[in-house]
């Protein structure tokens, strides 16, 4: 089942390597080309991140104008989507072009448990997802949040409802999108339906991860104010911190959409 | 043996079905003894696809049980079946060489070296791509895949309406190769009569999604009789006993349940057409009335 299931995401799997890597490419030598602009004009980065102290204010940007602040937001647009679009290039056809093809009446009716095909396939897609979104996420985290924390105009502020510097968030986006992608394409057997579908259903998948992770980013926040040893072991919130508690809603997102595949192959794909 | 001789190699019982509002099969219930190969026969829409998808453990009925070789359709039965679903859906891009030992892959009783000869009888072509050949050469591939699988039960949905007629003689005779050598249970669906004529030894007519007929074929012919004569006369037969009747001007013909003929009437033996045709044309149950009181 392993070599099937390789094989048949082999073009997907193709095209979300080249994006990982394009865009991993395009983050390095952004940060690069940021970092010397920003040394020619005499700013510091390091000083006005992680809290944007000293002369830059909110809403402003404080690279230099043009190329670094242009690059800069450029970057973040790749770090914000490039999840997302690695998400459908693996999920959307992972069943939905199967069952459009009726080929998985083939697949199952030969001697291998269902469970088997349904999770073999998506447990390569979410590997693959999670590890060409990673490459881009640490790429990112790395070398260029530094810069895009400081870069500040009109759209920056609604990406960051998208966008969070954190590897965790970033890499369970797409998780979860390439589940749920895949898990409408078993359930609908439709290529178009399920990309429209997983498209609208992003945002709103964002915002109830980003008041998931508020609530839990609360709770421990009481539970640390609470109790001295809590406070030892989990520390303060940062920033990073609340995005990764934004993660665990994607996180049980992805485990809820992988229990709706169960079952549908139960009950039976058509 | 593989698999238990002593088992009706399929049992349905009180199958029923709906897609949404539309009732695709409607307390199904017949049995295939092992060995017999049986002709599932309807017009376009009558359930047959979704029975044999149930069969192969596709679909899980609404209701009643689907039994094959006395295990539940589903993941137990999966190595006694082989299936070949309308239209012979194989992955396009893989080659016919890839297909073949995906099969060995995916199925631990494989017989690499029988879909080979059946590969290389059918003219398939190692290095083509499922998805240049053919209709009736991918069609022939579905089957080499199911046959090597060496299922106790082949489950065919219209296995012959891709092909050509020669490959529909090649087909019929590797189908009725494979019973005669191994004793393999076959259930396939047709629509055309023509096609299971002198292949099949049972019959399962379904209209509506209700099983009108499952019976032996000799039986099903021996118990019934084609009545011809003038209208009035076919009309005063026992009306319980008619299948179905048809006016031709003043003269009628009715498909008649009766071993000996009775009256002056012009009887004969019907064929396998007539007999089929009967039932596929024979008006259905009325459809109960729900009566609600005020």
């Amino acid at each position: 089942m392993n070599w099937l299931a390789l094989r048949l995401l082999r073009p997907y799997l193709i095209v979300a390597a080249a994006l990982s890597a394009l865009s991993t490419a395009f983050v390095l030598a952004g940060a690069r080309v940021i970092r010397q602009q920003a040394e020619a004009h005499g700013i510091v980065v390091a000083g006005y991140v992680p809290d944007r102290t000293g002369l830059c204010e909110r809403g402003v940007s404080c690279l230099p104008a043009g190329t670094a602040t242009s690059l800069a937001q450029a970057v973040v647009l790749v770090a914000t989507f490039v999840p997302l679009l690695i998400g459908l290039i693996l999920g959307v056809p992972l069943f939905a072009r199967e069952r459009e093809e009726s080929t998985d009446a083939f697949v199952l009716t030969q001697s291998v448990p269902r469970m088997r095909w349904l999770f073999t396939k998506l447990l390569w897609a979410l590997a693959a997802g999670a590890v060409c979104t990673a490459a881009v996420a640490v790429a990112f985290r790395l070398a260029a949040a530094r810069y895009t924390l400081i870069v500040g105009e009109f759209g920056y502020s609604l990406l960051q409802v998208a966008h969070k510097h954190s590897i965790v968030f970033m890499v369970m986006q797409t998780v979860f999108i390439t589940a749920l992608a895949g898990i409408a394409g078993l359930a609908g057997g439709r290529t178009l339906r399920t990309l429209v579908m997983s498209v609208v259903a992003w945002p709103v998948a964002l915002i109830v991860a980003q008041l998931g992770g508020l609530l839990l980013a609360g709770v421990t926040a009481v539970l640390v104010s609470w109790s001295d040893s809590l406070s030892m072991m989990v520390g303060t919130l940062d920033e990073d911190e609340v995005a990764a508690f934004a993660a665990v809603p994607l996180g049980m997102g992805t485990v809820v959409a992988l229990l709706v595949g169960r079952g549908i192959v139960r009950r039976g794909t058509r | 043996m593989p698999f238990e001789r002593t088992e009706a190699a399929l049992d349905v019982a009180g199958v029923g079905h709906s897609f949404g509002p539309r009732r695709a099969l409607d307390d199904c219930s017949f049995v295939v003894p092992a060995g017999a190969v049986t002709a599932l026969v309807g017009r376009n829409g009558a359930g047959k696809s979704t029975l044999l998808r149930a069969a192969a453990g596709l679909l899980r009925p609404d209701r009643g049980r689907v039994r094959v070789f006395g295990e539940v359709a589903g993941d137990a039965s999966l190595p006694a079946i082989g299936y070949v679903g309308q239209h012979a859906p194989l992955y396009p891009m893989l080659t016919v060489a890839q297909t073949l030992a995906l099969g060995g892959r995916l199925n631990p009783r494989w017989d690499a070296a029988y879909a080979r000869r059946l590969a290389d009888d059918a003219a398939l072509p190692s290095g083509a791509r499922v998805g240049t050949l053919a209709p009736g050469r991918r069609a022939r591939l579905a089957l080499v895949m199911a046959l090597a699988k060496r299922p106790g039960l082949l489950l065919l949905d219209e296995p012959l309406a891709p092909l050509d007629p020669v490959a529909r003689t090649e087909v019929t005779g590797a189908l009725m190769a494979e019973v005669a050598g191994r004793g393999t249970t076959v259930v396939l669906s047709s629509h055309v009569v023509a096609d299971i004529d002198g292949v099949c030894d049972r019959v399962v007519v379904l209209a509506d999604g209700r099983v009108r007929l499952a019976a032996d074929v000799d039986q099903a012919l021996a118990t019934h009789l084609v009545a011809v004569g003038a209208g009035s006369e076919v009309g005063a037969l026992d009306g319980t006993a008619i299948v179905e009747a048809r006016a031709v001007g003043r003269d009628a013909t009715a498909l008649v349940r009766s071993a000996e003929p009775v009256g002056s009437l012009a009887w004969h033996r019907p064929t396998l057409e007539e007999l089929l045709l009967g039932y596929l044309r024979a008006p259905g149950p009325e459809p109960e009335r729900k009566v609600t009181l005020a």
